[in-house]
């Protein structure tokens, strides 16, 4: 949308300059220098200024796109934080709250496990060691209802431990919006727009040389026409340039 | 003075004037450039240097949250096993068969426990857990000290960009002032006050030249 004022810009531009160029041979055919001074002054009036509209557009066009990838960037990093924030929560639950507890049941679990184990082999202490084993599973059996580690058994491992990733997976899944947070695609669209306001930024060069070959058309009357037929060519080059970027880049 | 010469001096006048103008513009264009270039070079680079640290930052403690958990745990069984062991030696010193039975029964529990605690904290990090909190909680302190190093350069890099955009906003100041007395020129004309004020203007631009120069160096 915001390339049609430069193309319009530098068609009146290029029009202009080749008015005022007919005007100028016009002008030498008949031998009417005042005319011929007047016409290409117009001239360096109409370059001067396509190459200032042009310029301002283009480093609208260019500080627009860099003030989006800032954006973009700074978005990133608050994308960043909000998923880390998110992730160490969930860490910090499985680990410092639920695990914790799980211990406090794997503790009896083991201890009746292995009460029961003596009282097999000790046939003579066996009636002591089945009541000790039987205090801890029930010990065992009144707590793991209490946290989903140990009361689900899709968490049980072979030697009486807990699946922490699972379970982490399972807490982090409750939140899969957080889970699909990618500040990647966010800094990639910032380092795209950057991309882009730095060629718009390049076709500026020529535009400003074209500002400064539309002044030494003014300063120098000779080479007034060759100035200002170079001009114009830098002003189509820079206009070029800030329409490929803006499309392609 | 002669009319001719006085002429002279005012085309003369006016050529410095025009050209400055002229000057001033592609100076002006090239800062513009410089300065928005390096102003999102310093923003990327400040920006990147806030995930780093951010990032550094949650694997420390998310690594350090899970180490801890497991040997807490690991803790927890030690001490089972150790009482399990005082009062088997109480029982093997009191002649108690059964405190000596139960002693042992609790050390082999808290053998116990800890296979368990290891079989837990093996699975840490692992399969399912999505990859960037597998990465917090597998984070190894050389690869945090890597990633702090990234950060350090993140912030240089930030800090010369920005006074090298600084920089080149000093030289567009610059060309602005002499663009002013160029016009300034223009309007007092040929006269000691016109050529005052033009020398003063192409000193400008000469300055800003120079700190264009600077800004890229």
């Amino acid at each position: 949308m915001e390339e049609a004022p430069i193309g319009l810009a530098a068609g009146e531009g290029a029009s202009a300059l080749l008015a005022v160029e007919a005007a100028t041979t016009e002008g030498h055919a008949a031998g009417e220098d005042r005319s011929e001074g007047d016409g290409s002054q117009r001239g360096v009036a109409v370059l001067l200024g396509a190459a200032a509209i042009a310029a301002a557009l283009v480093g609208a066009l260019a500080a627009g796109h860099a003030s989006d990838a800032s954006d973009a960037w700074n978005s990133a990093v608050r994308l960043d934080l909000k998923r880390a924030t998110a992730a160490v929560e969930d860490i910090r639950y499985i680990y410092q709250a639920e695990f914790p507890q799980a211990v406090t049941i794997m503790s009896p679990r083991s201890m009746a496990a292995a009460y029961t184990a003596a009282a097999s082999a000790d046939p003579v202490n066996a009636p002591a060691l089945a009541l000790a084993a039987n205090g801890q599973t029930n010990a065992a059996s009144a707590m793991e209802q209490s946290i989903a580690l140990t009361s689900d058994a899709k968490y049980a491992l072979p030697n009486g431990g807990v699946d922490l990733a699972r379970r982490l997976a399972d807490v982090r899944n409750e939140k899969p919006d957080l889970v699909a947070i990618d500040p990647a695609i966010a800094q990639a669209q910032g380092d795209e727009l950057a991309a882009k306001s730095r060629w718009l930024l390049l076709a500026l060069v020529p535009l400003g040389v074209c500002g400064l070959i539309g002044t030494l058309a003014q300063a120098f009357r000779r080479s007034r026409t060759p100035l200002l037929a170079l001009g114009a060519a830098l002003l189509s080059v820079g206009v070029i340039a800030a329409v490929a970027a803006e499309v392609l880049a | 003075m002669s009319a001719a010469g006085t002429s002279s001096r005012g085309r003369q006048f006016d050529i410095l004037t025009t050209v400055l103008i002229g000057v001033v513009a592609l100076l002006a264009a090239v800062l513009a450039v410089l300065q928005s270039d390096y102003g999102m070079a310093s923003s990327r680079a400040a920006a990147q240097a806030a995930r780093l640290e951010g990032d550094a930052s949650a694997k420390i403690q998310a690594s350090s949250l899970a180490r801890d958990a497991g040997l807490r745990a690991t803790q927890d069984a030690l001490a089972m096993g150790m009482s399990g062991i005082g009062l088997s030696m109480a029982g093997l010193q009191g002649g108690d068969a059964t405190a000596q039975s139960l002693g042992d029964a609790q050390t082999d529990g808290g053998k116990r426990l800890q296979s368990a605690v290891d079989e837990s904290v093996a699975t840490s990090g692992q399969s399912p857990v999505d990859p960037y909190t597998s990465g917090l909680i597998k984070a190894q302190e050389d690869a945090i000290a890597a990633e702090v190093k990234q950060q350090n350069d993140a912030v240089d890099e930030a800090a010369d960009t920005g006074s090298r955009s600084n920089r080149a906003v000093l030289g567009l100041s610059l060309a602005t002032l002499g663009g002013v007395l160029a016009g300034i020129a223009a309007v007092v004309r040929v006269g000691r006050p016109g050529w005052l004020t033009l020398g003063v203007a192409w000193v400008l631009v000469a300055a800003t030249a120079l700190v264009a120069v600077l800004t890229v160096a």
